[in-house]
């Protein structure tokens, strides 16, 4: 019984796999897949190309052992990919503006910081806070505070200014050719220059004259670090990259520091970025 | 037992069904557009041959690419609308699908951007015999290779679709609506030999030629064309030849068979707005997305950042110039913190510092012969609306593609050139920041700048909707303008006027204006394909400064 049982059902089996297996066969046989598979690797190589003049140039080479081993060609996992397949980032929220740092090793810095982005103003400023190494005040009809962060190369660690000062602010703070373009210039109606920052770039020897505060700057024409001519109240100083002088008399004596002084040498810099002549300087009232 | 045989049985049977299935399509990608499309057949298409117009009178074979048709081009003439596109092998057609043509768009001439190496056979006589690797903007599959005058064996191999972001390719000097990539086989060649290289397209029209040495040797072989050779790709660069692996390239993501950059970037202790990690996805990201076909892995170019260092807080650094209390020299800083022994054969190296003396965003040691290997990124004094992350992504790779040897202008230092979308020009490295009347005064093609298709800025506002935040160089589409001879209504792009003359209206025809302010106005504007033209040797040659 068991050999039966089980012989039976193995025979019929047996006979379905065969018949199955002959026919899974017969199929391979006539499957062109199966034909193409057994091709030769030129043949592979070639399946896809029309052109009859290409393909002969393929056997040709191949017959006359001049291709490298077919099976070293990589095959394509990715046919056709986009040009951007990473998707972009999504773009952060603007930026929450952060308020500037002064490194302690600086010697001299202003910095403007508004929680709301402002390139160019002009008009009336009334200081509503002023603390040593901050000054913060209104700008007439805005709704955001404007402040200047700063750092005086002295022992004084504020511009004497007091709260509930009105003055006049000339301010802008842009780039211009991948350069920083900083002026802040902060004067009251006695043509006193309290607060004054210039950060500016020039493709000539720099040349400004700041009219509220009757002020002139010249940059010298020296590469390298030319001297910069500052004339003031009727007096003129002449300052050297990282001086400081002091200018003028009684309460409207200011001092001047130079930061930095740059020309460039056009020719024989390689690569120029931004302005070949910049000039740096921070002005401010003393005590 | 009997069900395990029933099954295996049922197996066969589906194994030999599958195997004997007719090669269908499942889609064509994409399945219409004008004459010359690159076209991917995703289907049964191994060793298949695809047929146009198939089953009508008209029917012709389609030269597909490696092993079969899962490529085409799409034939020139071809009637507009659809037309029945199928698989054939022997023994069996599959199904048909159709292909719908439309209008026809500008073609130029096939573009040869790249040759590398896919595989190097080095023979005793000094000869190399090599799959080369033949890649453009343009190129339609049944294109052929020519060395040196004469037309060698070629298949096609991968492509890359473009997209040319809603702008009309009328509006584009050199549309490019894909690139490909060609296997080509010169046959034995002598190692170190300088070869010519162009492609014909099937229409017959030659690409531009492309002077290619062949590797001298296995040990100097370099296939991706990066600068660094295989081996040290593979196995590890040894730096002093002491037997010992200094770096190990290929953990940091180097294969010999893409284009790898490496860069080590140092920022600055105690900034206010130092960058962060969506600035480094950023760049790998713009990267990783360069129109570069590679024959073994992805596409695009690895590159390979190493940010966990920092240098010492100082008010301003240059290139040039001796230290002082605020400022440092760039070489004392990469002296004190760059392992140039081990990394300066392999890596370029950038501090990421406060402010430049000239208050530069950045700057680059190019020699504009072989690039350079140092930069800065120095703005971290700069408003607060430039210092996002594309702002950030944009200025380090505006002063690296000056270390990959690329200019302000594309062709010249001309820095506000138009037509050319790339982070190297001015108009696009901080455009985000600028305000919008500068933006009105720098013109660019807004779709490839901000990657969103058709993009506008009106009046100078940032488009609404935009999300990229990846930077980009050019691929050498762009218009070509005539500074005696612009015309404002058509503008850039699309009808979207420009005010050339900046009278304050869009409508006049027959500008004069100096664009590139270079004295005269009889310049042709041009772009120029940034991503094609990289120089790699930059950390080898070590710049204008050396160090």
């Amino acid at each position: 019984m068991y050999e039966r049982r089980i012989h039976k059902p193995l025979s019929k089996s047996k006979a379905l796999v065969t018949v199955l297996v002959l026919v899974s066969v017969g199929f391979l046989n006539a499957c062109a897949t199966n034909k193409n598979q057994n091709m030769k690797p030129i043949d592979k190589l070639t399946a896809g190309i029309e052109d009859k003049q290409m393909r002969q140039l393929w056997i040709q080479a191949h017959e006359e052992g001049r291709l490298p081993p077919i099976e070293r060609i990589p095959v394509p996992d990715k046919r056709v990919a986009e040009r951007r397949p990473a998707k972009p980032d999504k773009m952060p929220p603007s930026p929450t503006p952060v308020r500037p740092l002064i490194h302690e090793s600086v010697i001299a810095e202003i910095q403007p910081f508004s929680p709301k982005a402002l390139h160019q103003y002009k008009g009336d400023f009334q200081i509503v806070e002023n603390k040593p190494g901050v000054l913060v005040g209104r700008i007439r009809d805005a709704d955001s505070l404007l402040e200047f962060h700063y750092k005086l190369p002295t022992k004084y660690k504020r511009v004497p200014l007091r709260e509930i000062t009105r003055l006049q602010l000339n301010f802008r703070d842009d780039v211009r050719d991948s350069a920083l373009q900083r002026r802040i210039v902060l004067s009251d109606k006695g043509d006193i220059a309290p607060f004054l920052y210039i950060a500016e770039g020039s493709n000539e020897p720099f040349y400004a004259v700041v009219r509220e505060v009757g002020l002139k700057i010249e940059q010298g024409k020296e590469i390298g670090n030319p001297p910069v001519k500052v004339t003031y109240k009727g007096d003129s100083v002449v300052l050297k990259q990282g001086q400081r002088k002091r200018m003028g008399r009684g309460d409207k004596a200011v001092e001047i520091f130079l930061r930095s002084s740059v020309a460039i040498d056009q020719k024989k810099e390689v690569l120029r970025e931004g302005q070949p002549f910049y000039v740096n300087l921070v002005i401010y009232q003393t005590e | 037992m009997i069900f395990r045989k029933r099954h295996f049985t049922l197996l066969v049977i589906a194994l030999a069904l599958m195997a004997c299935t007719t090669p269908d399509i499942n889609t064509l990608n994409p399945n219409t557009g004008p004459v010359r499309t690159l076209v991917e057949i995703d289907g049964d298409n191994f060793l298949s041959t695809a047929y146009w117009d198939a089953g009508t009178a008209a029917e012709q074979q389609l030269t597909g690419g490696f092993l079969g048709s899962y490529i085409f081009t799409v034939p020139d003439p071809a009637a507009l609308g659809p037309h029945p596109v199928q698989l054939k092998r022997s023994g069996g057609s599959g199904n048909t699908v159709p292909f719908t043509v439309t209008a026809p768009v500008p073609f130029g001439a096939p573009r040869l951007d790249r040759v590398s190496i896919v595989f190097a056979d080095f023979q005793p006589v000094g000869q190399v015999n090599a799959w080369l690797y033949v890649q453009g903007a343009n190129v339609d599959v049944g294109a052929a290779v020519f060395i040196d005058g004469s037309v060698v064996p070629t298949v096609a191999h991968k492509g890359i679709a473009n997209d040319l972001l809603g702008v009309a390719p009328q509006d584009l000097n050199y549309p490019i609506y894909h690139y490909l990539a060609l296997i080509a086989a010169p046959g034995p060649i002598a190692a170190g030999n300088t070869i010519n290289v162009q492609i014909q397209n099937t229409d017959g029209v030659m690409s531009n030629t492309v002077q290619y040495v062949m590797p001298a040797d296995a040990a100097s072989l370099d296939s991706d064309g990066d600068d660094i050779p295989d081996e040290w790709e593979i196995n590890g660069y040894d730096a002093d030849g002491d037997g010992v692996i200094d770096i190990d390239l290929n953990a940091l993501g180097a294969d010999p068979h893409r284009p790898d950059v490496f860069v080590e970037v140092d920022v600055m202790n105690a900034l206010a707005n130092p960058p962060g990690a969506a600035v480094w996805a950023a760049v790998t990201t713009a990267f990783a997305n360069a129109p570069i076909i590679n024959p073994t892995t992805d596409n695009g170019i690895n590159i390979s950042l190493d940010t966990s260092g920092s240098v010492p807080f100082w008010q301003t650094v240059n290139l040039t110039g001796a230290d002082t209390a605020t400022f440092a020299n760039f070489y004392t800083l990469k002296t004190a913190n760059f392992d140039n022994d081990v990394r300066g054969r392999i890596y370029h190296y950038c501090i990421w510092a406060n402010a430049h003396p000239s208050g530069w965003s950045g700057i680059s040691d190019v020699d504009w012969v072989n690039g350079g290997d140092d930069l800065i990124v120095s703005f971290d004094d700069f408003p607060a609306g430039y210092q996002t992350v594309r702002s950030m992504a944009a200025t380090f790779m505006h002063e690296l593609g000056h270390n990959l040897n690329q200019k302000h202008g594309g062709v010249d230092h001309y820095n506000k050139n138009p037509v050319y979308s790339s982070v190297m020009s001015y108009s696009w490295q901080l455009r985000t920041g600028l305000t919008n009347a500068t933006r009105v005064s720098r013109p660019v093609y807004a779709p490839f700048y901000y990657q969103f298709n058709s993009a506008v800025e009106i009046n100078g506002a940032i488009p609404a909707g935009v999300t990229s935040v990846l930077p980009d160089y050019s691929e050498g589409m762009g218009r070509n303008l005539q500074e005696d001879n612009l015309d404002e209504p058509p503008g850039l792009y699309n009808t979207n006027a420009i005010d050339w003359n900046q009278d304050g209206d869009n409508t006049d025809n027959g500008v004069v204006r100096d664009l590139n302010t270079d004295g005269d106005t009889t310049d042709a504007i041009t772009d120029f394909p940034n991503w094609s033209n990289i120089i790699y040797k930059g950390p080898r040659m070590n710049g204008s400064y050396g160090g």
